[in-house]
């Protein structure tokens, strides 16, 4: 009976919650609110009147007209019904009062009171988050795609944000290895952002991972909610790997709310010359611990993992033993000259001086081996998949 | 009593015969014309009649009646002046009815007398020609042009008294010699040679793919990468043109009226029209129906640099003559078809700032990206058999004047292989590979079995069209051709498949 009484209790302050989230509030005027109605359920039931002397107290808040409009056609709604209606379409909603919100986030001074997610909730013993630029290279992609991969494989949660460039890469290298991955979204869970993702953000549920976000469905892409996000990304981390970012960027504000909280930064190194490796080589310089693989951070968590470790020592030079033998020498000329980096396929004919009718062929069944990839019409580079590149140690 | 004379409309590239009747009759002095005429056209009365008495031709107090037949036929232009001011002058019995029979007479009349030039000059007397006539008179200016018809007497003409003296036999012009193929000795070192372009190897071989079957060509590279100088040479090693062909070429700049004081064109002709250019100028057509920029560059190259920035209804356009290698532009009273069989090659770069994939230089998101390349659709794009980005130039490449093959070497590869597919398509109507119809590729571009092999793993993977699955075809038939292979082997396909458009995935990532 007590507990029976406790699900209704819960259920009713979701109902309250929810209201609460849809009038869509600054997290400043978040406190304000709950300052002065005492607590959500009150905020929502109250009476026109005492909004009314609310809005007239906290005049220095500035609320605009659009907000107050808002704010009394939520409260005019049927809120259990509305609750009804948001876990009819797949979404769910928690509050920091409820057991299954996640214990990282709970222990933060600026906590999102709740989260909406489609999925699951990240509940791994480790979790890592993967960030970096949208406007990465081939380096950062490839580095995040592995990393996050081989995390993966070891059972680590990989969280980031579903961006274009790292973000994608990220959650791509986890999924390719069956591994959960969660992303938290600077819009309402239901719009995918950027709408080209949609495949990742599809690949993420049926993995069982799953899309978070503070703020209510149906909620646009605003730039001014994409900091807050990032709060949340590192909040639920238990480290931080930048793999490729310039050096005033969305992930060093990430960054920086993770060292706020006490959080692991890791930091993939890059050349000094690039620009969109400036952010992470002058974390290195800061402090944070340079990753040449996953192994770097498994490390130091290793009291977390326990076992789970050992095996697939020799991967990478099995693979080197393979490529030895299957590839012809023309085809060997050719690997050998390539880098990460895509190269022309006029830099790669010079360099190998093979006439340029023989290069195609070559090139096209590197390309069937799959340990080149081509990039645009005339690029070629290393896939950076199982060839030795990112070595497990 | 009616005089006959004849001079010609241009219809498209080709001539037709116009008749200019002339009836002089008793009545109120009154000089009109019929015919359905332009307005230009009809103003040649106040023009002959002028030009007429200033030569020192006193008309008879008399009611002139022209016709132009057939009558059906629009005429545009001032090309008939001359043959009406000869018919009334034989129609008052002052130049002999013998002498304008099988003869011909174009140009336009000044009111001093003076013969002025006219375009459309070369198909009018071939037309001439065909018909048996034994000469024409035309204006000098266009004398040359006119004179590239051999087996008829050219006469190039100052003034009406001149044309007058002629017919009555006391004239002291003679008929322009045949010049035909003596024409045009251009130097060639004057024109640019791909001895000069350092390093850039495989785009060069593209190149001659595409000069060997005629194939279209898309270029995408950062600025200042010779994408421009690349296509300025193709025209350089394209096969030489026949004589026909170039008689075909030289009609329809003619037409255009770009052959004055020129003689035959007998180099592939090169157009690189500005981006800001017009359907009309690119396509054909206008207020006088006229060959667009695409007739002009017909058995040459036609370049359009910096793709993007054209006008999209402007380069979809293009879709039409792309395919069928002939353009139609079609007019209220008529339809013109101008031949358009020249390569395409088309420069663009690969986002609005150019230096993408190069991101340490580019600053471009991915949706500016893709917004910039959007701009070409995907059916135009799959046009295009041969795609090719092309690298910057490094300082070494600059540095070191290795010496580079020249067009001459390459065009006699071109043209081996051009000869190899002139005798296979001895009984279709396709000249080269790029030519083929759907059902011909199949016919023609055999695979061998390791190649068929490729080609199946090929489709699967990169998810082609049936359209660019037979481009690729025609492509490798070309490859192979100039490694004079009798089928299609897997290198020749590989290389093939290389120049296949970019993955848009790429470009989307």
């Amino acid at each position: 009976m007590a507990e029976k009484n406790l699900l209704a209790e819960r259920r009713e302050n979701r109902v309250y919650w929810n209201a609460f989230a849809q009038f869509r509030l600054t997290p400043g005027m978040q406190k304000a609110v709950l300052t002065y109605f005492d607590n959500a359920v009150y905020a929502v039931l109250a009476k026109e009147e005492e909004w009314q002397r609310f809005f007239r107290l906290a005049q220095r808040l500035c609320f605009t007209e659009a907000e107050r409009e808002r704010i009394r056609t939520v409260r005019g709604k049927n809120h259990v019904k509305e609750l009804e209606r948001l876990e009819e379409t797949g979404i769910n909603f928690v509050t920091a009062e409820e057991e299954q919100f996640p214990e990282r986030l709970r222990e933060l001074s600026d906590a999102p009171r709740w989260l909406y997610y489609i999925g699951s909730l990240p509940k791994e013993d480790l979790q890592i988050a993967v960030i970096g630029a949208r406007k990465c290279t081939p380096y950062g992609s490839a580095a995040a795609w592995n990393i996050a991969g081989a995390l993966s494989e070891h059972g680590v949660g990989i969280l980031s944000g579903l961006a274009y460039g790292v973000d994608k890469q990220a959650h791509e290298g986890a999924l390719a290895k069956g591994g959960k991955t969660y992303a938290v979204l600077g819009c309402g869970v239901d719009i995918c952002y950027p709408e080209c993702n949609r495949e990742t953000y599809e690949r993420i549920l049926c993995a069982g991972g799953g899309i978070l976000s503070e703020y209510p469905p149906g909620t646009p892409p605003l730039s001014c909610l994409f900091p807050q996000r990032n709060r949340i990304i590192a909040g639920l981390s238990d480290g931080i790997l930048v793999a490729e970012a310039k050096k005033k960027s969305g992930s060093m504000i990430t960054v920086s709310f993770g060292l706020e909280y006490g959080k692991n930064i890791y930091s993939v190194p890059g050349r000094i010359t690039d620009v969109v490796s400036e952010g992470c080589n002058y974390l290195i310089r800061e402090g944070a611990k340079p990753v040449l693989s996953a192994a770097d951070i498994l490390e130091d968590f290793e009291k977390v993992l326990r076992e789970k470790k050992k095996k697939k020592e020799h991967k990478s030079s099995k693979n080197y033993e393979f490529l030895k033998n299957v590839l012809a020498t023309k085809e060997k000329i050719v690997y050998a000259s390539l880098r990460l980096r895509p190269k022309h396929i006029e830099e790669i004919q010079e360099e190998t001086k093979l006439p340029p009718e023989e290069l195609p062929e070559v090139l096209q069944s590197l390309c069937e081996y799959g340990c080149i990839k081509r990039y645009g019409q005339a690029y070629y580079g290393l896939s950076g998949e199982n060839n030795g590149f990112f070595p497990e140690r | 009593m009616i005089a006959k004379v004849y001079s010609a409309a241009v219809l498209g590239i080709e001539a037709e015969l116009i008749l200019a009747e002339a009836d002089v009759k008793d009545g109120l002095p009154c000089f009109s014309m019929v015919g359905a005429l332009a307005c230009e056209t009809r103003e040649a009365k106040e023009r002959v009649r002028i030009a007429l008495e200033n030569s020192g031709y006193r008309l008879p107090v008399k009611r002139i009646t022209v016709n132009l037949s057939p009558a059906d036929i629009r005429k545009e232009g001032t090309a008939f002046d001359l043959s009406v001011a000869i018919a009334v002058l034989t129609a008052f019995g002052l130049v002999s009815e013998k002498a304008v029979e099988k003869s011909m007479f174009l140009g336009e009349l000044c009111f001093d007398g003076k013969v002025n030039p006219v375009a459309g000059v070369l198909p009018a007397v071939c037309r001439a020609k065909e018909e048996g006539f034994v000469q024409c008179f035309v204006p000098e200016e266009n004398e040359a042009e006119a004179a590239l018809v051999r087996g008829i007497f050219v006469y190039g003409v100052k003034t009406l008294r001149e044309v007058a003296a002629v017919l009555n036999g006391n004239g002291d012009i003679l008929p322009c010699r045949e010049n035909g193929n003596t024409a045009e000795e251009d130097k060639e070192e004057l024109l640019p040679d791909f001895s000069e372009v350092q390093g850039q190897k495989m785009a060069k071989r593209a190149l001659e793919i595409a000069a060997a079957g005629r194939h279209n060509v898309l270029m995408i590279g950062p600025p200042g990468t010779g994408k421009t100088m690349l296509a300025k040479r193709l025209p350089t090693i394209l096969p030489s043109l026949s004589f026909e062909e170039s008689l075909e070429i030289s009609k329809i700049y003619s037409v255009a009226g770009m052959l004055r004081n020129r003689r035959l064109i007998t180099k592939p002709p090169f157009q690189a029209p500005h981006h800001t250019i017009t359907q009309a100028v690119l396509a054909g057509g206008g207020r006088k129906a006229t060959p667009g920029m695409v007739s002009l560059a017909h058995k040459g190259v036609l370049f359009l640099d910096e793709f993007p920035e054209f006008r999209r209804e402007t380069i979809e356009v293009l879709r039409q003559p792309l395919e069928e290698r002939e353009i139609t532009v079609s007019r209220y009273d008529a339809a013109y078809t101008y031949p358009a069989g020249g390569i395409l090659i088309a420069a663009m770069n690969p986002c609005a700032c150019g230096f993408y994939p190069d991101r340490t230089k580019c600053s471009c998101s991915q949706a500016q990206i893709k917004r910039y390349l959007g701009k070409i659709s995907r059916p135009l794009l799959e046009r295009f058999d041969i795609c090719m980005e092309v690298m910057p130039v490094r300082y070494s490449d600059l540095k070191d004047g290795v010496p580079q093959e020249s067009s001459k070497e390459i065009r006699k590869r071109v043209e081996a292989a051009r000869d190899i597919q002139k005798e296979r398509y001895k009984k279709i109507a396709a000249l080269c590979n790029a030519e083929l119809s759907v059902r011909e590729a199949e016919q023609y571009c055999i695979l061998s079995r390791e190649a068929k092999k490729r080609m199946e793993k090929a489709y699967e993977r990169l998810s082609l069209s049936m359209r660019s699955y037979h481009r690729i075809l025609k492509t490798a038939r070309t490859i192979a051709d100039l490694a004079s292979a009798e089928k299609i082997e897997e290198a020749h396909l590989a290389e093939a498949l290389l120049y296949r458009e970019p993955d848009r995935k790429y470009w989307g990532e």
